[in-house]
């Protein structure tokens, strides 16, 4: 019930005349709305859109609220209707409602409202709140409609529930030989009552309370299974109750199925604790809202890393949290811890599981601890031992038991402790006065270092200065040293240049003498490149004359072909052959003009058509034979020849020369072969021969005569051979031309030879003529250049040479002044080395002190002398307390030992005051007494949750602000009644009974709201615990498969499987390195499953037998284990016997408590599926299933949860006994098998398979 | 007790199908204490106030937590006793810590004090078997030498705590405001042992082929499971034997 407590709303409100009518109806008062001082306390609810979309709302007024309107409501509240119009609040009716459960629902808002009369429209902010809010209806109707899928659950439980009370007298009344069940005789009822007895609760006149449940009627006896809390009092009166009387009744069955409704209906009406529980239940993915940071959490329990995830998400998270704990992974462990870290927030949790039982074992796993308060609730007669001492007349001694114990630790250890202060104290002391003088020690030499530290600093900065100087003084000798030698060079340079001068200056030499040598040299040149020239003209001339030569043969070569071309010319004219022309063409080398190539063609073309004209004329010749030979013999015939030739004439066709020769080739043969020719066909030879000759004779007619074409032919011939003849004419003036041009060009060289002759003989030479003229060209300009140069120096020399002397006395000067300030730097420098060397000097002495690390141990000192002063202020404290602690505590100690129940009263009042822990299941959780003394938790932790159908889960869970659901999905899910889902489900399908909602209760098998959650929910929002601690890892191996899926694997918690889980058993069959075995029955008749005749249940004689061997020898061997001290010889071993199915169950126990002694064991047995929850060191498992059907069928077998679950409860050894064929070979589905042959390969694995020899 | 036996032995063969194999009364020693006990007479008082009064005298003690840790009590409770303490005025918050009124010490003295009453004599019956004590409320036979004594009775010692126990719960007493408690016993000793008849009948169902036990103890009234579960685990797998064996020789 969340309060929007936010601000304060004003508005004007205006009635309708029905809404005031009814007021006056209910006593109110209008006027008493608006006069009221305080503003009203108003829960609103929101109606959905009305057809014209106007927004309305209901407001409904507290019990308070309501009583300062009206005192005639008799404890209802007045609730008005409203709507917005008109920019107006409208009440358009006032009702009163029942107070129970109207307010406060998570549809509604509580605001604060203060009414007035105007007529101002009501504010913004106020529509805008009520627009903000989704109408109730609506998440009404969500709920509703997802909820319905949950019904399948009541349904089924409440089939033909609704029956009033039966009550019968009965005749006999029988025990059954342990006292679990009683079977009435004698009852009178009718048939409906017989049939209707199924599950009712069962009470006898003369005992007080429900004495148990209806089992079954047979025979018209009744089978009734006792409650345990019962048999005491039956023990001492049922065999003599003086009033035969029964009554069954349903009123537990039905108020239980009552408050899973309500649970529905709580939700649907948004009344719970969590506003988002329905969102959280029913979207595909769960909204939750994000984790809170913390703190890193401390730990009281020993928790693994995912129990440490799964406390820590658990506490951060806001809503919902979900932990998937496979077997025997610590979830109590977990529980415990989360109910310490809430109860150490201040937080009130409720632990709630599907039965008594599973909350007692939480509860009773509890960590002792005085944050902790446990209160257990529920009907004390079904508490189990464990949660016996949470129940409200137990706490106060429960709380005394554990103050006591601890105090009297507390105490008795303090006694001790007082002796060890004594001591410890008087230590310390001494350690702190040893101490003391080496850390004042330590403290000077600190200090010194640290002066030293001052020192080192100063010399080093000043050493560096000293340095500083060095090197400017360095820098600057080197710059003086550089300008000497640069001095120094320059005067060296000078003074070359000086003596150089004066060289010159004496040599002797003079103007004139440069002139004459000038002139000289000049001659000598001049002379030398005449001398060139004309060696120049000489060449030339030379070769013109061989020019002129070269021409002159070339002339010679001209003439020759043309005169050749001129012979030619007349031969062509006296030839008569076309091929003695073309010879010539190709001779002469003559270009094939186009008149040439036409009289070529002409000719060719000639020349055919003549060839052609031949060939007709001799083929005329042989077909007008033919004709002749023909016509003579078809002479006698009589046939008409006229008439064939017309005949054939008729058709012009035309034939080739090859068509022709073939036709007459055959004519002939034809002939040739035979005497006597019919005339038909020498006819049509005839008609043959005739279209050949007319053919023959039509192409003749095209051709010209022989001799236009001989004439045609000499007329070609002629005009080639003029036309090569001029050809041949041009190439003869061709040549002749070509004669002409050397002629002229020889001319032009020969006056060209005449002019440098002119020229040659006016160049004379004086000199003798050097062999490399050239050469001594260049000899003798370049002594005239240095001549030239040489003058100039020597003009020069005389006006420098002051000059220069000048410039050396000035660089003498300069070199002095930089020798001078060189010895200077160096003095300086000398001394600066010394005071250098004095400071590092100095340096060197501080190296050791400043080396040493005083500080280190300082500081540790400081802080040990700390410690022991911190030590030593406790001790004394302590010390000093030990007297009032001792003698309040052992006072404390004689009152909480003297303490009776009276004395404790107070207490367990407080401590029910105060209880943050509460335990109770879920079905008692929505009881109206535990209703009303815990209406809301922080904190609901609901444990086995996958053993709960979700109508149970949803009762706890309404209560909680927060939720923490724990399970495992991949075991058992809830039992209905006495049966699993699966057995209800076929039942129905046997009985057939009609139950339309069968297909649903299919559906629901499939959902398990635990998994579904666990799945959907983010990451952040579940763990699963993967770390087991009951099994051998052996063991544990066989149902790692059935986690293979999840995030993490399953892994063993045990650091030596071996050792922590060795059974200390020998013996034949079962050696100590066994822990998981499969005693391997044949899949023969021998062996196989039987069933009750009329029952339904299966068991199987064979594996009893066998189960009944190996007790024996478990028994045997623990004596003998015992005897060898490996066991204790007062500890017994604890085996389950388990099976599948209950009948075998029920011939086990028969067997073990009416055929065996088994002094070393205890002994359960039961079903797998009531085994779930439940270790124990040794589990024998009864496969029951051996047949050899066609189908196959397993039974409830196949379900990996249930075998999950038969297989996890053993710590140290697993014994399977059943036929490993049928189930790993013959079973009807793959996976069963492969589900089964793991189970099998792993038990292989560790040598645990022992095949039973048939017979 | 014929009678009785008849009875017995017609509502067990109330089951058709259960036949009896054999029947037998023996009786069980039981053996008789007289006890002498001391009494006081004191105030009802929470004892957890009474130690926070003491407490309060004794010491300086300013915070809840403190006496918390001293007691290893839950604070909310002391702090809860300590408003209710100073609702009602027995103490007060001086300048040192708590500081009791002089109601308080008046109080205190009340809680202290204890005036001795009268004492009392009990006789008590001990079953070694069942390791039961209770109050004897009439002595009845004593050994009967007709009768054969349980062929699994057991000698012991009884314990004088549990005898406290069950005197604490059976003698005190409440009246106006004021308890009155057993303190000690001051003395103990066996007296005698007494009989009880039990009636035995070793039976079989046929049905189901189970045998089991039923003993009908005469000083409890009812069918004694202790007693049945003992002769069962001893007996049960020898009367099958000897059934076998009879089924062998007929």
């Amino acid at each position: 019930m969340i309060a929007a407590q936010t601000k304060l709303y004003k508005t004007s409100l205006r009635l309708t005349k029905t809404a005031s009518e009814k007021m006056r109806g209910f006593g109110i008062s209008e006027r008493s709305f608006f006069m009221a001082d305080k503003p009203f306390q108003v829960f609103i609810e929101r109606y959905p859109q009305s057809a014209d979309g106007s927004l309305s709302v209901a407001l409904f007024f507290g019990l308070e609220e309501t009583a300062k309107l009206t005192d005639k409501a008799h404890g209802q509240l007045i609730v008005l209707h409203c709507v917005f119009a008109n920019h107006q609040l409208l009440v358009t009716n006032v009702t009163l409602r029942k107070a129970y459960q109207a307010l406060g629902t998570n549809w509604q808002r509580e605001e604060s409202i203060v009414f007035n009369n105007s007529r101002d429209p009501v504010p913004v902010a106020f529509i805008n709140m009520i627009n903000r809010m989704t109408p109730a209806k609506e998440r009404s109707d969500y709920v509703k409609k997802r909820i319905s899928s949950w019904e399948g659950y009541l349904k089924i439980q409440e089939q033909g529930m609704d029956i009033p009370d039966i009550k019968t007298g009965y005749s006999n009344l029988a025990f059954s030989h342990d006292f679990s069940r009683i079977t009435l005789t004698g009852c009178r009822m009718n048939d409906n009552d017989w049939k209707s007895l199924r599950n009712l609760s069962v009470r006898l006149t003369g005992i007080d309370g429900d004495v148990g449940t209806v089992m079954k009627t047979k025979n018209r006896t009744v089978e009734i299974e006792l409650n345990n809390y019962i048999i005491k009092q039956l023990r001492e009166k049922g065999h003599a109750l003086s009033k035969k009387e029964v009554v069954f009744s349903n009123f537990a069955a039905l108020s239980q199925i009552r408050r899973l409704r309500q649970g529905f209906t709580n939700l649907e009406k948004g009344l719970a604790v969590n506003p988002q529980l329905d969102r959280l239940l029913f979207e595909e993915q769960p909204n939750v809202a994000p984790l809170k940071e913390l703190e890193k959490l401390s730990f009281h329990n020993r928790l693994n890393e995912f129990q440490q995830q799964a406390v820590t998400g658990a506490m951060s998270a806001e809503d919902l949290y979900v932990i998937q704990g496979p077997p025997g992974t610590g979830k109590t462990t977990v529980i415990s811890e989360i109910c310490l870290q809430n109860a150490k927030k201040g937080l009130r949790t409720l632990v709630a599981s599907q039965s008594n039982l599973a909350v007692d074992n939480a509860l009773g796993r509890l960590l002792a601890h005085k944050d902790i308060r446990i209160l257990r609730v529920g009907r004390t007669e079904s508490i189990e031992e464990d949660g016996k001492k949470f129940i409200e007349e137990n706490v106060g001694q429960y709380w005394k038991d554990n103050t006591l114990k601890e105090i009297a630790a507390q105490y008795e250890k303090r006694k001790i402790r007082e002796a060890q202060v004594d001591k410890e104290l008087e230590a310390t002391e001494q350690a702190y006065a040893e101490l003391q003088p080496v850390f004042e020690n330590l403290k000077k030499t600190v200090e010194d270092k640290k002066a030293a530290q001052q020192k080192h600093g100063e010399l080093q900065s000043s050493i560096e200065q000293q340095r500083n100087q060095m090197r400017t003084a360095e820098l600057e000798k080197e710059q003086a040293t550089r300008g000497k030698q640069d001095t120094a060079e320059k005067i060296e340079t000078l003074q070359a240049s000086i003596d150089k001068m004066l060289a010159l200056l004496d040599s002797g030499k003079d103007v004139d003498w440069f002139e004459s040598q000038q002139k000289r040299i000049a001659e000598t040149i001049q002379q030398l490149e005449r001398a060139r020239q004309l060696k120049q003209l000489e060449e030339q001339m030379a070769s013109l004359r061989r020019d002129m030569e070269l021409i002159e043969e070339k002339r010679d070569g001209v003439m020759a072909l043309a005169t050749g071309k001129k012979a030619m010319l007349d031969t062509v004219d006296s030839m008569k052959k076309v091929d003695s022309l073309m010879q010539v063409m190709t001779e002469q080398n003559i270009q094939e003009v186009p008149a040439i190539t036409f009289s070529i063609s002409k000719l060719d073309m000639i020349r055919d058509k003549m060839t052609e004209r031949k060939k007709l004329e001799d083929y005329n010749k042989s077909v007008t034979a033919a004709i002749g030979y023909v016509e003579k013999l078809l002479a006698p015939s009589g046939i008409k020849l006229e008439e064939v030739k017309e005949r054939a004439l008729s058709q012009g066709e035309s034939f080739t020369s090859a068509d022709i020769d073939q036709f007459l080739e055959k004519l002939r043969a034809l002939l040739k072969s035979s005497q006597q020719i019919d005339s038909s066909v020498l006819a049509k030879a005839l008609t043959g021969l005739y279209k050949r000759q007319n053919d023959v004779w039509r192409r003749g007619a095209m051709l010209k005569s022989s001799e236009v074409y001989i004439e045609e032919s000499k007329r070609a011939f002629g005009q080639l051979k003029k036309a090569l003849s001029g050809e041949l004419e041009k190439q003869h003036q061709h040549y002749l031309a070509l004669d002409e041009k050397g002629l002229e060009q020889l001319e032009r060289k020969r006056q060209d030879l005449n002019r440098f002759n002119q020229q040659a003989k006016q160049l004379s030479v004086a000199i003798d003529i050097p062999a490399d003229i050239e050469q001594a060209i260049v000899a003798w300009r370049a002594e005239q250049s240095e001549l030239g140069q040489d003058k100039v120096a020597f003009d020069q020399a005389a006006q420098r040479l002051e000059q220069q002397q000048a410039k050396r006395t000035e660089e003498m000067n300069a070199l002095n002044i930089i020798e001078a300030r060189i010895a200077e730097t160096d003095s300086e420098m000398a001394q600066v080395q010394e005071r250098l060397s004095g400071k590092e000097l100095e340096l060197e002495s501080l190296k050791e002190i400043l080396s040493s690390n005083p500080e280190t141990e300082y500081a540790e000192t400081a802080k040990k002398l700390a410690s022991l002063s911190f030590d030593k202020e406790s001790l004394k404290q302590e010390q000093k307390n030990f007297p009032l602690l001792q003698s309040v505590q052992k006072k404390w100690l004689e009152l909480l030992e003297s303490a009776n129940d009276h004395d404790l009263d107070e207490i367990r009042k407080l401590y029910i005051k105060h209880a943050n822990v509460i335990g109770t299941t879920c079905v008692a959780s929505a009881r109206k007494d535990f209703q009303d003394n815990y209406p809301v938790f922080d904190v609901v932790i609901i444990d086995e949750v996958s053993k709960a159908t979700p109508p149970e889960l949803l009762l706890p869970m309404l209560k909680g602000k927060k939720v923490i659901l724990v399970g495992d999905h991949h075991q058992l899910p809830p039992l209905l009644g006495n049966d699993t889902l699966e057995e209800t489900l076929e039942e129905m399908i046997k009985e057939n009974s009609g139950f339309e909602e069968k297909r649903e209760l299919e559906k629901l098998l499939e959902e398990s709201l635990f998994e579904r959650l666990y799945k959907n929910l983010p990451e952040t929002n579940k763990t699963m615990l993967a770390i087991q601690y009951r099994m051998h890892e052996d063991i544990m191996e066989t149902i790692s498969p059935f986690y293979k899926h999840e995030n993490v694997q399953l892994q063993c918690g045990l650091l030596d499987s071996d050792k922590e889980r060795d059974h200390f058993l020998e013996s034949t069959s079962v050696k100590r390195s066994n822990h998981l075995m499969w005693l391997d029955l044949p899949n023969e008749p021998a062996y196989f499953e039987e069933r009750m005749s009329g029952g339904k249940s299966l068991y199987n004689a064979a594996e009893l037998t066998e189960i009944s061997r190996l007790l024996v020898e478990l028994n045997d061997a623990v004596g003998e284990a015992k005897a060898a001290g490996r066991i204790d010889a007062d500890e017994l071993k604890t085996v389950g016997v388990i099976s599948f199915y209950g009948e075998q169950v029920k011939r086990l126990q028969r067997m073990i408590d009416q055929e065996l002694r088994l002094p070393h064991l205890l002994i359960r047995t039961g079903t797998v599926d009531r085994f779930q929850g439940s270790e124990m060191e040794i589990i024998l498992l009864s496969m029951v299933r051996n047949n050899k059907n066609e189908r196959g069928d397993i039974g409830f077998a196949k379900d990996y949860r249930r075998l999950n679950v038969a297989l996890s409860r053993a710590k140290q050894l697993l014994v399977m006994i059943g036929s490993s064929d049928m189930f790993t070979k013959r079973a009807k589905k793959d996976e069963t098998k492969r589900m089964y042959q793991h189970v099998l390969d792993v038990a292989e694995q560790k040598n645990g398979v022992k095949v039973l020899q048939r017979g | 007790m014929d009678k009785l036996k008849n009875d017995l032995r017609t509502s067990l063969m109330a089951n058709m199908d259960v036949s009896v194999v054999n029947e037998q009364v023996w009786q069980l020693p039981v053996a008789t204490y007289g006890a002498s006990f001391a009494r006081v007479k004191r105030l009802k008082m929470d004892i957890l106030m009474k130690m926070l009064l003491l407490a309060f005298q004794e010491a300086d003690i300013r915070r809840a937590a403190t006496l918390a840790d001293m007691l290893f009590v839950e604070e909310l409770f002391i702090r809860d006793l300590i408003d209710k303490m100073q609702h009602s005025l027995l103490i007060r918050l001086g300048s040192k810590g708590y500081e009791l009124t002089d109601k308080g010490y008046g109080h205190l003295e009340k809680g202290i004090f204890e005036e001795a009453v009268d004492g009392g004599e009990a006789l008590i019956s001990y079953s070694a078997v069942h390791d039961d004590y209770r109050l004897l409320v009439k002595s009845s036979s004593e050994l009967d030498d007709t009768l054969v004594v349980y062929r699994y009775a057991l000698e012991g010692q009884a314990d004088s705590e549990r005898i406290h126990e069950l005197l604490s719960t059976e003698k005190n007493s409440a009246e106006e405001g004021f308890q009155v408690i057993v303190t000690d016993i001051t003395d103990c000793e066996q007296l005698d042992t007494e009989a009880i008849p039990c009636i035995e009948f070793q039976l079989y169902d046929q049905k189901q082929d189970i045998f089991y036990a039923r003993v009908w103890n005469t000083r409890t009234s009812a069918w004694d499971e202790t007693l049945e579960k003992q002769i069962e685990e001893r007996e049960i797998v020898q009367w099958r034997e000897a059934m076998e064996q009879e089924q062998v020789e007929a």
